[in-house]
């Protein structure tokens, strides 16, 4: 890919705002995501339910891959480590992505 | 129309996860449609159990779900037609028995990953999962011919439309649903128009521009001898195909116009001359071709036609000319035609246009209808007084108890009827069957003549003869085509005459209003009938209503 850029958190965090609001146009109004850095995505309070989740992750693959110009493997691996935590925010979970992309 | 009701409810029925496909047709339908989910995989259950409602069922099944046999070949192993035909066959069976139990019934084709390779036999229709697919559906489509309300939807469109993403196996994996919202929403969109173009939201009328969007090149300019038009050019060709699929169109009930930037005669000229013109004058209801602004004469021309303009469809290959139009009448569809004109044939076919696949005899002959209203209008320009006028028209109306062969028109009728419309119901076809066929009901419709053409099916009577009540009337219906002519009033002649034939002369008429149907309230109270409040009007009985003295009225029995 030539227009790829570095998977960085702030990187990242735009891939999955980008990836919400794709969800969103599929959404009536009153389902509608809310897209912040503080919006609470997985774990207790979150705003995806387990379609949701599915959904969201498989949207994330693809839109990564095409950012970042790199594979992320998410819907085909345990996820329990990115469960088990404190609930994952927009802001964290960029951060725990980019960890493991880095990684 | 359809925006002005109650949102109809849809029912998911589907062997697979449908939460994605609920989301996306709520967002898609606005207020048009509530949706709703049957339990996943019970698909033959609830066809059996559900209960008799005003609603709409979306069947959505795999192939690889409800036949077992088929599930064999496409995991490479071995059936035979025989088996497969007999679980394709119990499906069908379940569906049909519970059509009658819904408004209708929807079913995509069923289908496999159009990428998966089964091998040299794979379109063998009895060993390879892709020709046995294509069996399986030619089988359903069989069995489902000629049912009023299972409609079958191509689905290949939408695999097609949505490409290598439109299945979704990381999804059927983590939640059983099987297809990309690329997929649901084509499916969605697709559902929403079948349901608009079956209740009277297709496209009457289609408004063309002429140079460069029915022929190529400037007629003012180049002259119609050098007009790109049919002959050995790739863009010639195109136009000519261009022209043969709106007259296809118009022969089947849409009305075509003209809306062109030119001067009148020389246009008219290039119409009449041109050798290679597949649509000629009397393929065209109106037209306005003048240097006046666009949207103020189609404008115009809807008033002419006494036509709405969410029925209206403008071609035109100037996008500011499209952007005047749907600024000006946001009704109005305007697509965007593509750049390259050697396109506009393929992007016509694509349009979702057609309403009813039924097509009465009045919708074939509706242009030959206007003209012939537009002569109707010159006469009444000379005849000065309106019973002079009605009575130089030689108006014959035909009222007899409707038969099957009038069963498609007055359904049509009943769904797209609004300005002269007692209640505004909206019957399905069998709801109708029924109401004819109830003892002490009257079905009748009115075909209405003159000297200049023939309406046809026009006014509907519904009644109840003997109810509570006395006589009521149910159903009040008559066409625009022929408001005005005292058909109206003979409609109630009619009525009154069959309650006195029923044993009581009295009439009972309960006006239901919409935002539409103004015109028949006003018609009510300037008619023998009496206001009785809220809405009803009775006729004591006391005396005969009478028919009008300017037509001939025949009733047959």
């Amino acid at each position: 890919m030539n227009n790829t850029v570095a998977p960085t958190a702030t990187a990242l965090a735009t891939v999955l705002t980008q990836v919400l609001q794709g969800m969103n146009e599929m959404l009536p109004a009153n389902e509608q995501l809310p897209t912040g850095p503080d919006v609470v995505l997985m774990g207790e309070g979150g705003v995806l339910d387990s379609l949701g989740i599915a959904n969201f992750l498989v949207a994330l693959e693809e839109a990564a891959e095409e950012r970042f110009g790199q594979p992320l493997a998410l819907s085909d691996n345990d996820l329990t480590d990115l469960f088990a935590g404190p609930p994952l925010t927009l802001a964290t979970l960029a951060q725990h992505l980019a960890d493991r992309m880095a990684g | 129309m359809i925006m002005d009701r109650v949102p109809m409810d849809v029912l998911l029925i589907a062997d697979h996860h449908t939460a994605n496909l609920a989301s996306i047709l709520r967002k898609e339908a606005g207020g048009l449609f509530t949706v709703s989910t049957a339990p996943l995989d019970q698909v033959q259950r609830t066809l059996h159990e559900a209960p008799s409602a005003d609603r709409i069922a979306l069947v959505w099944t795999r192939p690889e779900r409800v036949s077992q046999a088929f599930l064999q070949v496409h995991a490479l192993g071995t059936a035979t037609w025989t088996e497969v035909l007999a679980e394709v066959d119990a499906f069908v069976d379940a569906i049909l028995e519970a059509a009658p139990r819904f408004r209708s019934v929807h079913l995509p084709l069923w289908t496999i990953d159009p990428a998966e390779h089964h091998g040299p036999d794979e379109l063998d229709p009895s060993r390879g999962a892709h020709g046995l697919l294509l069996r399986m559906n030619a089988r359903l489509a069989e069995r489902l011919e000629g049912q009023r309300n299972v409609h079958l939807m191509n689905s290949l469109r939408w695999l097609h439309a949505a490409g290598p993403q439109a299945f979704a196996p990381k999804l059927w994996y983590m939640t059983k649903t099987p297809f990309s919202a690329a997929v649901y929403q084509l499916a969605a969109r697709e559902l929403i128009t079948h349901h608009r173009l079956r209740h009277g939201d297709a496209i009457k009328l289609i408004v063309l521009d002429l140079d460069d969007t029915l022929w190529g090149g400037i007629v003012g300019d180049d002259g119609w001898q050098d007009l790109r038009l049919g002959g050995h050019d790739a863009l010639g060709e195109s136009f000519v195909d261009f022209q043969r699929q709106l007259k296809a169109l118009k022969e089947r009930g849409v009305l075509l116009a003209l809306a062109s930037k030119n001067d009148e005669a020389v246009a008219l000229e290039a119409i009449d001359k041109h050798p290679e013109m597949v649509l000629r004058r009397s393929d065209l209801v109106t037209w306005r071709i003048n240097w006046n602004d666009k949207a103020g004469n189609i404008a115009d021309m809807l008033r002419e036609l006494n036509l709405g303009a969410r029925h209206t469809l403008f071609l035109d290959d100037n996008p500011v000319e499209r952007e005047r139009v749907r600024s000006f009448l946001p009704e109005v569809q305007v697509p965007e035609l593509p750049a390259n004109k050697l396109l506009y044939p393929s992007f016509l076919r694509a349009l979702p246009i057609l309403g009813e696949h039924v097509q009465s005899d009045e919708d074939r002959a509706r242009t030959a209808l206007y003209v012939a209203e537009r002569e109707r209008s010159e006469a009444r320009l000379q005849a000065g007084d309106v019973n002079g006028w009605l009575r130089s028209l030689d108006m014959r109306v035909v009222a007899q108890p409707v038969n099957d062969a009038d069963l498609p028109r007055v359904h049509q009728l009943f769904n797209k009827t609004n300005q002269f419309n007692l209640t505004t119901r909206r019957p399905s076809y069998e709801e109708l069957l029924a109401f004819r066929d109830t003892p002490d009901h009257a079905l009748w419709c009115f075909r209405v003549s003159d000297r200049f053409g023939d309406a046809g099916l026009t006014g509907i009577l519904g009644m109840h003869l003997r109810s509570d009540q006395g006589p009521v009337v149910t159903d009040l219906i008559l066409s625009c085509r022929v408001m005005g002519r005292m058909v109206e009033e003979t409609l109630l002649h009619v009525a009154q005459r069959l309650a006195q034939e029923s044993g009581d002369p009295r009439l009972l008429l309960h006006y239901l209003p919409t935002p539409k149907n103004r015109p028949i309230l006003e018609f009510l109270e300037r008619s023998v009938l009496s206001a009785a409040g809220e809405g009803r009007f009775v006729w004591p009985g006391d005396r005969d209503i009478p028919a009008p003295d300017t037509l001939t009225l025949e009733l047959i029995r």
